[in-house]
Protein backbone atom coordinates (compact mmCIF):
# COMPACT_ATOMS: atom_id res chain seq x y z
CA UNK A 1 0.00 0.00 0.00
CA UNK A 2 2.89 2.34 0.84
CA UNK A 3 4.35 1.79 -2.61
CA UNK A 4 1.00 2.64 -4.22
CA UNK A 5 0.84 5.93 -2.32
CA UNK A 6 4.47 6.69 -3.12
CA UNK A 7 4.00 6.09 -6.83
CA UNK A 8 0.83 8.16 -6.88
CA UNK A 9 2.72 10.98 -5.18
CA UNK A 10 5.46 10.64 -7.82
CA UNK A 11 2.89 10.84 -10.63
CA UNK A 12 1.24 13.86 -8.98
CA UNK A 13 4.62 15.57 -8.56
CA UNK A 14 5.38 14.89 -12.22
CA UNK A 15 2.07 16.41 -13.35
CA UNK A 16 2.55 19.41 -11.03
CA UNK A 17 6.10 19.97 -12.28
CA UNK A 18 4.92 19.72 -15.88
CA UNK A 19 2.26 22.36 -15.25
CA UNK A 20 4.87 24.61 -13.67
CA UNK A 21 7.20 23.96 -16.58
CA UNK A 22 4.48 24.99 -19.03
CA UNK A 23 3.59 28.11 -17.08
CA UNK A 24 7.12 29.46 -16.65
CA UNK A 25 7.71 31.89 -19.45
CA UNK A 26 10.69 31.82 -21.76
CA UNK A 27 12.93 34.81 -21.55
CA UNK A 28 13.94 36.40 -24.83
CA UNK A 29 17.50 35.50 -25.61
CA UNK A 30 18.52 38.96 -26.73
CA UNK A 31 17.05 40.77 -23.77
CA UNK A 32 19.09 38.53 -21.51
CA UNK A 33 22.30 40.30 -22.43
CA UNK A 34 21.13 43.67 -21.27
CA UNK A 35 19.50 42.21 -18.21
CA UNK A 36 22.60 40.24 -17.26
CA UNK A 37 24.70 43.34 -17.68
CA UNK A 38 22.47 45.40 -15.47
CA UNK A 39 22.44 42.69 -12.80
CA UNK A 40 26.20 42.59 -12.79
CA UNK A 41 26.36 46.33 -12.43
CA UNK A 42 23.87 46.24 -9.57
CA UNK A 43 25.75 43.50 -7.77
CA UNK A 44 29.05 45.32 -8.21
CA UNK A 45 27.51 48.52 -6.90
CA UNK A 46 26.08 46.75 -3.88
CA UNK A 47 29.37 45.07 -3.19
CA UNK A 48 31.09 48.46 -3.23
CA UNK A 49 28.71 50.03 -0.79
CA UNK A 50 28.60 47.19 1.69
CA UNK A 51 25.16 48.43 2.76
CA UNK A 52 23.87 44.99 3.49
CA UNK A 53 26.49 44.27 6.09
CA UNK A 54 26.03 47.59 7.83
CA UNK A 55 22.23 47.38 7.84
CA UNK A 56 22.23 43.77 8.96
CA UNK A 57 24.39 44.61 11.92
CA UNK A 58 22.38 47.71 12.80
CA UNK A 59 18.89 46.23 12.46
CA UNK A 60 19.57 43.18 14.59
CA UNK A 61 21.78 45.00 17.07
CA UNK A 62 21.43 43.58 20.56
CA UNK A 63 22.92 46.74 22.00
CA UNK A 64 20.00 48.84 20.73
CA UNK A 65 17.54 46.36 22.13
CA UNK A 66 19.23 46.36 25.55
CA UNK A 67 19.25 50.16 25.57
CA UNK A 68 15.51 50.39 24.81
CA UNK A 69 14.70 47.80 27.45
CA UNK A 70 16.83 49.78 29.89
CA UNK A 71 14.51 52.76 29.39
CA UNK A 72 11.76 50.66 30.95
CA UNK A 73 9.00 52.13 28.77
CA UNK A 74 6.49 49.61 27.38
CA UNK A 75 5.35 52.09 24.70
CA UNK A 76 8.90 52.75 23.52
CA UNK A 77 9.68 49.03 23.55
CA UNK A 78 6.62 48.26 21.45
CA UNK A 79 7.41 51.10 19.04
CA UNK A 80 10.98 49.91 18.72
CA UNK A 81 9.89 46.33 18.20
CA UNK A 82 7.47 47.28 15.40
CA UNK A 83 9.99 49.53 13.71
CA UNK A 84 12.74 46.92 13.80
CA UNK A 85 10.37 44.19 12.68
CA UNK A 86 9.43 46.16 9.56
CA UNK A 87 13.03 47.09 8.82
CA UNK A 88 14.27 43.56 9.32
CA UNK A 89 11.58 42.11 7.04
CA UNK A 90 12.44 44.57 4.26
CA UNK A 91 16.15 44.00 4.68
CA UNK A 92 15.75 40.23 4.55
CA UNK A 93 13.54 40.44 1.45
CA UNK A 94 16.09 42.65 -0.18
CA UNK A 95 18.88 40.20 0.69
CA UNK A 96 16.90 37.27 -0.73
CA UNK A 97 16.25 39.22 -3.92
CA UNK A 98 19.93 40.03 -4.23
CA UNK A 99 20.88 36.36 -3.81
CA UNK A 100 18.29 35.36 -6.40
CA UNK A 101 19.54 37.87 -8.94
CA UNK A 102 23.16 36.72 -8.45
CA UNK A 103 22.02 33.11 -8.89
CA UNK A 104 20.14 33.90 -12.10
CA UNK A 105 23.08 35.85 -13.43
CA UNK A 106 25.43 32.95 -12.70
CA UNK A 107 23.15 30.28 -14.19
CA UNK A 108 22.61 32.35 -17.32
CA UNK A 109 26.36 32.55 -17.85
CA UNK A 110 27.25 29.00 -16.94
CA UNK A 111 24.78 27.56 -19.48
CA UNK A 112 27.40 28.18 -22.13
CA UNK A 113 30.41 26.87 -20.19
CA UNK A 114 32.31 24.25 -22.10
CA UNK A 115 34.22 23.26 -18.96
CA UNK A 116 31.42 23.22 -16.40
CA UNK A 117 32.65 21.71 -13.14
CA UNK A 118 29.58 19.84 -11.92
CA UNK A 119 30.73 19.48 -8.31
CA UNK A 120 31.63 23.16 -7.96
CA UNK A 121 28.31 24.09 -9.57
CA UNK A 122 26.34 21.88 -7.20
CA UNK A 123 28.21 23.33 -4.21
CA UNK A 124 27.44 26.86 -5.38
CA UNK A 125 23.78 26.00 -5.93
CA UNK A 126 23.77 24.58 -2.41
CA UNK A 127 25.17 27.86 -1.11
CA UNK A 128 22.40 29.78 -2.91
CA UNK A 129 19.77 27.51 -1.44
CA UNK A 130 21.32 27.80 2.02
CA UNK A 131 21.40 31.60 1.94
CA UNK A 132 17.86 31.98 0.56
CA UNK A 133 16.54 29.49 3.12
CA UNK A 134 18.34 31.41 5.87
CA UNK A 135 16.70 34.65 4.69
CA UNK A 136 13.25 33.06 4.55
CA UNK A 137 13.59 31.48 8.00
CA UNK A 138 14.86 34.74 9.48
CA UNK A 139 11.88 36.57 7.93
CA UNK A 140 9.55 34.10 9.55
CA UNK A 141 11.25 34.43 12.92
CA UNK A 142 11.16 38.23 12.70
CA UNK A 143 7.39 38.07 12.19
CA UNK A 144 6.64 35.73 15.07
CA UNK A 145 9.35 36.57 17.64
CA UNK A 146 11.58 39.36 18.85
CA UNK A 147 13.44 41.34 16.15
CA UNK A 148 16.73 40.15 17.62
CA UNK A 149 15.70 36.49 17.54
CA UNK A 150 17.11 35.89 14.01
CA UNK A 151 20.53 36.38 15.58
CA UNK A 152 20.20 33.03 17.32
CA UNK A 153 18.78 31.43 14.21
CA UNK A 154 21.52 32.79 11.98
CA UNK A 155 24.14 31.55 14.42
CA UNK A 156 22.50 28.16 14.43
CA UNK A 157 22.49 28.09 10.61
CA UNK A 158 26.12 29.14 10.51
CA UNK A 159 27.03 26.37 12.92
CA UNK A 160 25.08 23.87 10.84
CA UNK A 161 26.84 24.93 7.68
CA UNK A 162 30.19 24.77 9.44
CA UNK A 163 30.95 28.40 8.76
CA UNK A 164 32.07 29.28 12.26
CA UNK A 165 35.75 28.62 11.73
CA UNK A 166 37.75 31.37 13.48
CA UNK A 167 39.58 32.37 10.32
CA UNK A 168 36.26 32.82 8.54
CA UNK A 169 34.73 34.77 11.39
CA UNK A 170 37.71 37.09 11.43
CA UNK A 171 36.80 38.29 7.94
CA UNK A 172 33.81 40.11 9.42
CA UNK A 173 34.57 43.17 11.42
CA UNK A 174 33.67 42.67 15.07
CA UNK A 175 32.69 46.35 15.39
CA UNK A 176 29.34 46.98 17.05
CA UNK A 177 26.59 48.81 15.17
CA UNK A 178 27.39 52.14 16.83
CA UNK A 179 30.91 52.04 15.47
CA UNK A 180 29.63 51.34 12.00
CA UNK A 181 27.28 54.26 12.20
CA UNK A 182 30.09 56.62 13.10
CA UNK A 183 32.32 55.31 10.38
CA UNK A 184 29.57 55.87 7.80
CA UNK A 185 28.72 59.42 8.81
CA UNK B 1 -17.36 -0.68 -29.32
CA UNK B 2 -15.54 1.70 -26.95
CA UNK B 3 -12.31 -0.20 -27.58
CA UNK B 4 -12.77 0.23 -31.32
CA UNK B 5 -13.42 3.99 -30.97
CA UNK B 6 -10.35 4.52 -28.78
CA UNK B 7 -8.19 2.38 -31.04
CA UNK B 8 -9.27 4.04 -34.31
CA UNK B 9 -9.12 7.58 -32.92
CA UNK B 10 -5.59 6.89 -31.72
CA UNK B 11 -4.56 5.71 -35.17
CA UNK B 12 -6.19 8.69 -36.87
CA UNK B 13 -4.36 11.09 -34.53
CA UNK B 14 -1.12 9.24 -35.14
CA UNK B 15 -1.51 9.52 -38.92
CA UNK B 16 -2.48 13.20 -38.60
CA UNK B 17 0.63 13.88 -36.54
CA UNK B 18 2.88 12.11 -39.03
CA UNK B 19 1.31 13.78 -42.08
CA UNK B 20 1.67 17.21 -40.49
CA UNK B 21 5.26 16.37 -39.52
CA UNK B 22 6.08 15.49 -43.12
CA UNK B 23 4.26 18.58 -44.48
CA UNK B 24 6.11 21.00 -42.23
CA UNK B 25 9.35 19.05 -42.28
CA UNK B 26 9.43 18.53 -38.51
CA UNK B 27 10.77 15.06 -39.20
CA UNK B 28 14.21 16.53 -39.73
CA UNK B 29 14.04 18.49 -36.52
CA UNK B 30 12.62 15.69 -34.35
CA UNK B 31 13.68 12.46 -36.11
CA UNK B 32 13.52 10.27 -33.00
CA UNK B 33 10.12 11.58 -31.97
CA UNK B 34 8.63 10.78 -35.38
CA UNK B 35 10.41 7.40 -35.54
CA UNK B 36 8.66 6.56 -32.30
CA UNK B 37 5.30 7.44 -33.84
CA UNK B 38 5.98 5.42 -36.98
CA UNK B 39 6.81 2.48 -34.73
CA UNK B 40 3.63 2.92 -32.66
CA UNK B 41 1.46 3.14 -35.79
CA UNK B 42 3.02 0.02 -37.33
CA UNK B 43 2.81 -1.81 -34.01
CA UNK B 44 -0.85 -0.91 -33.72
CA UNK B 45 -1.66 -2.22 -37.19
CA UNK B 46 0.39 -5.38 -36.62
CA UNK B 47 -1.36 -6.10 -33.33
CA UNK B 48 -4.74 -5.51 -34.96
CA UNK B 49 -3.84 -8.04 -37.65
CA UNK B 50 -2.69 -10.58 -35.07
CA UNK B 51 -5.79 -10.03 -32.94
CA UNK B 52 -8.02 -10.67 -35.96
CA UNK B 53 -6.18 -13.53 -37.66
CA UNK B 54 -3.84 -15.10 -35.11
CA UNK B 55 -5.26 -14.44 -31.61
CA UNK B 56 -2.86 -16.89 -29.93
CA UNK B 57 0.08 -14.78 -31.05
CA UNK B 58 -1.49 -11.56 -29.81
CA UNK B 59 -0.63 -11.68 -26.10
CA UNK B 60 3.16 -12.37 -26.35
CA UNK B 61 3.45 -9.94 -29.28
CA UNK B 62 1.65 -7.25 -27.29
CA UNK B 63 4.16 -7.46 -24.43
CA UNK B 64 7.14 -7.47 -26.79
CA UNK B 65 5.81 -4.40 -28.62
CA UNK B 66 5.00 -2.72 -25.31
CA UNK B 67 8.62 -3.00 -24.09
CA UNK B 68 10.02 -1.94 -27.44
CA UNK B 69 7.67 1.06 -27.22
CA UNK B 70 8.96 1.98 -23.77
CA UNK B 71 12.56 1.81 -24.94
CA UNK B 72 11.80 3.86 -28.04
CA UNK B 73 9.77 6.27 -25.88
CA UNK B 74 12.92 6.97 -23.90
CA UNK B 75 14.36 8.30 -27.14
CA UNK B 76 11.80 11.12 -26.94
CA UNK B 77 13.58 12.24 -23.78
CA UNK B 78 16.88 12.06 -25.60
CA UNK B 79 15.35 14.13 -28.41
CA UNK B 80 14.25 16.80 -25.93
CA UNK B 81 17.72 16.79 -24.40
CA UNK B 82 19.34 17.08 -27.85
CA UNK B 83 17.09 19.84 -29.22
CA UNK B 84 16.74 21.92 -26.07
CA UNK B 85 20.27 21.71 -24.72
CA UNK B 86 22.27 21.43 -27.93
CA UNK B 87 23.22 25.10 -27.78
CA UNK B 88 23.94 25.09 -24.05
CA UNK B 89 26.94 22.84 -23.35
CA UNK B 90 27.09 23.77 -19.65
CA UNK B 91 23.46 22.86 -19.00
CA UNK B 92 23.79 19.76 -21.19
CA UNK B 93 26.66 18.58 -19.01
CA UNK B 94 24.65 19.17 -15.86
CA UNK B 95 21.68 17.29 -17.36
CA UNK B 96 23.90 14.36 -18.37
CA UNK B 97 25.18 14.08 -14.82
CA UNK B 98 21.71 14.28 -13.33
CA UNK B 99 20.32 11.70 -15.75
CA UNK B 100 23.37 9.52 -15.08
CA UNK B 101 22.57 9.73 -11.39
CA UNK B 102 18.92 8.72 -12.02
CA UNK B 103 19.93 5.73 -14.15
CA UNK B 104 22.66 4.72 -11.69
CA UNK B 105 20.10 4.73 -8.88
CA UNK B 106 17.71 2.63 -10.96
CA UNK B 107 20.49 0.19 -11.79
CA UNK B 108 21.57 -0.01 -8.15
CA UNK B 109 17.97 -0.73 -7.13
CA UNK B 110 17.71 -3.42 -9.79
CA UNK B 111 20.97 -5.04 -8.67
CA UNK B 112 19.93 -4.99 -5.02
CA UNK B 113 16.60 -6.57 -6.02
CA UNK B 114 18.44 -9.18 -8.06
CA UNK B 115 20.79 -10.02 -5.20
CA UNK B 116 17.72 -10.74 -3.06
CA UNK B 117 16.57 -13.22 -5.68
CA UNK B 118 14.00 -11.06 -7.45
CA UNK B 119 13.67 -11.49 -11.21
CA UNK B 120 14.21 -7.85 -12.06
CA UNK B 121 13.89 -5.27 -9.36
CA UNK B 122 11.16 -6.44 -6.97
CA UNK B 123 8.94 -7.15 -10.00
CA UNK B 124 6.91 -10.33 -10.29
CA UNK B 125 4.85 -9.58 -13.38
CA UNK B 126 5.38 -7.91 -16.75
CA UNK B 127 3.13 -5.06 -15.64
CA UNK B 128 5.42 -4.44 -12.67
CA UNK B 129 8.48 -4.35 -14.91
CA UNK B 130 6.73 -1.86 -17.17
CA UNK B 131 5.71 0.23 -14.15
CA UNK B 132 9.30 0.27 -12.92
CA UNK B 133 10.56 1.40 -16.31
CA UNK B 134 7.93 4.13 -16.38
CA UNK B 135 9.03 5.25 -12.91
CA UNK B 136 12.61 5.60 -14.17
CA UNK B 137 11.28 7.62 -17.12
CA UNK B 138 9.29 9.82 -14.72
CA UNK B 139 12.45 10.58 -12.73
CA UNK B 140 14.35 11.30 -15.95
CA UNK B 141 11.62 13.76 -17.04
CA UNK B 142 11.74 15.43 -13.62
CA UNK B 143 15.53 15.75 -13.85
CA UNK B 144 15.32 17.33 -17.31
CA UNK B 145 12.61 19.77 -16.21
CA UNK B 146 14.60 20.82 -13.14
CA UNK B 147 17.71 21.51 -15.22
CA UNK B 148 15.81 23.36 -17.94
CA UNK B 149 13.86 25.54 -15.51
CA UNK B 150 16.88 26.27 -13.29
CA UNK B 151 19.06 27.31 -16.22
CA UNK B 152 16.24 29.23 -17.92
CA UNK B 153 16.59 27.26 -21.14
CA UNK B 154 14.31 28.74 -23.82
CA UNK B 155 11.56 26.28 -24.71
CA UNK B 156 9.39 26.78 -27.73
CA UNK B 157 5.82 25.58 -28.12
CA UNK B 158 6.99 22.41 -29.85
CA UNK B 159 9.32 21.32 -27.06
CA UNK B 160 6.77 22.21 -24.41
CA UNK B 161 4.16 20.18 -26.27
CA UNK B 162 6.38 17.13 -26.67
CA UNK B 163 7.37 17.32 -23.01
CA UNK B 164 3.80 17.84 -21.77
CA UNK B 165 2.39 15.02 -23.89
CA UNK B 166 4.98 12.45 -22.94
CA UNK B 167 5.14 13.56 -19.30
CA UNK B 168 1.36 13.27 -18.92
CA UNK B 169 1.36 9.87 -20.60
CA UNK B 170 4.13 8.61 -18.29
CA UNK B 171 2.40 9.99 -15.17
CA UNK B 172 -0.94 8.40 -16.09
CA UNK B 173 0.81 5.13 -17.01
CA UNK B 174 2.52 5.02 -13.60
CA UNK B 175 -0.87 5.52 -11.91
CA UNK B 176 -2.61 2.92 -14.09
CA UNK B 177 0.12 0.30 -13.75
CA UNK B 178 0.32 0.87 -9.99
CA UNK B 179 -3.41 0.32 -9.63
CA UNK B 180 -3.41 -2.69 -11.93
CA UNK B 181 -0.57 -4.38 -10.02
CA UNK B 182 -2.21 -3.54 -6.69
CA UNK B 183 -5.71 -4.74 -7.60
CA UNK B 184 -4.49 -7.49 -9.90
CA UNK B 185 -6.63 -6.46 -12.89
CA UNK B 186 -5.78 -4.34 -15.88
CA UNK B 187 -7.24 -0.93 -16.67
CA UNK B 188 -6.66 -1.06 -20.41
CA UNK B 189 -8.88 1.92 -21.25
CA UNK B 190 -6.94 4.26 -18.97
CA UNK B 191 -3.67 3.62 -20.74
CA UNK B 192 -5.22 3.98 -24.22
CA UNK B 193 -7.06 7.18 -23.24
CA UNK B 194 -3.87 8.60 -21.70
CA UNK B 195 -1.99 7.91 -24.92
CA UNK B 196 -4.73 9.50 -27.03
CA UNK B 197 -4.63 12.53 -24.75
CA UNK B 198 -0.89 12.77 -25.31
CA UNK B 199 -1.47 12.48 -29.06
CA UNK B 200 -3.96 15.38 -28.91
CA UNK B 201 -1.39 17.52 -27.06
CA UNK B 202 1.31 16.64 -29.59
CA UNK B 203 -0.98 17.31 -32.55
CA UNK B 204 -1.99 20.73 -31.21
CA UNK B 205 1.57 21.72 -30.24
CA UNK B 206 3.10 20.61 -33.52
CA UNK B 207 0.29 21.76 -35.79
CA UNK B 208 1.70 25.17 -36.67
CA UNK B 209 5.26 26.39 -37.09
CA UNK B 210 6.62 28.32 -34.15
CA UNK B 211 8.45 31.58 -34.41
CA UNK B 212 12.14 30.74 -34.58
CA UNK B 213 13.77 32.56 -31.73
CA UNK B 214 16.80 34.53 -32.67
CA UNK B 215 19.68 32.87 -30.94
CA UNK B 216 21.98 35.28 -29.23
CA UNK B 217 24.98 33.41 -27.94
CA UNK B 218 25.98 35.17 -24.81
CA UNK B 219 28.92 32.92 -24.16
CA UNK B 220 30.97 34.35 -21.34
CA UNK B 221 34.65 34.86 -21.96
CA UNK B 222 35.60 33.47 -18.53
CA UNK B 223 35.91 29.79 -17.74
CA UNK B 224 33.53 28.12 -15.33
CA UNK B 225 35.72 28.38 -12.24
CA UNK B 226 36.06 32.12 -12.81
CA UNK B 227 32.27 32.36 -13.05
CA UNK B 228 31.98 30.45 -9.77
CA UNK B 229 34.42 32.70 -7.97
CA UNK B 230 32.70 35.79 -9.38
CA UNK B 231 29.34 34.56 -8.08
CA UNK B 232 30.91 33.88 -4.68
CA UNK B 233 32.44 37.35 -4.72
CA UNK B 234 29.03 38.86 -5.50
CA UNK B 235 27.49 36.84 -2.68
CA UNK B 236 30.07 37.99 -0.14
CA UNK B 237 28.31 41.27 0.88
CA UNK B 238 25.06 39.37 1.40
CA UNK B 239 26.79 36.70 3.43
CA UNK B 240 28.59 39.30 5.50
CA UNK B 241 25.27 41.06 6.03
CA UNK B 242 23.62 37.90 7.26
CA UNK B 243 26.61 37.17 9.44
CA UNK B 244 26.32 40.70 10.75
CA UNK B 245 22.75 39.88 11.69
CA UNK B 246 24.16 36.97 13.62
CA UNK B 247 26.23 39.44 15.59
CA UNK B 248 29.61 38.44 14.23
Amino acid sequence: MNLVILLFVLAAVLVGTLLYFLRVKDRPAIAENAEAGSLNAQAAKAARHGDLQFLGDAIFSKGDWDFIRGEDSPLLTELFREERRGLAARWLNHSAERIRSIREDHLRNSRFSQDLDVLAEVKLLGLFVYLITLCRCMSLVVRVAEPTAPRTLALHFEKMAGRLAPEQGAVVSPLPAEEFRRSHS
Amino acid sequence: MLTQIIWWSGNVLEVLLLVRGIQLNWIKRFPLFYSYHVFILLESLLLFGLYSWAPRMYRPSWWTCQFAGILLGSLILFEIYRVALGRYPGTARMARNLLGFVFAMALAKALVGHSYGAFWWPARTYAEVERNLRVVQAFAILALIIVMVAYRIPRGRHLKGIFAGYGLFVALSVMELTLSTFFGKSFTYTSAIAYNLALCIWAVALWAPEKQEEFARTAPSEDHLTLISRAKEDLEPVRLGLRGAAGR
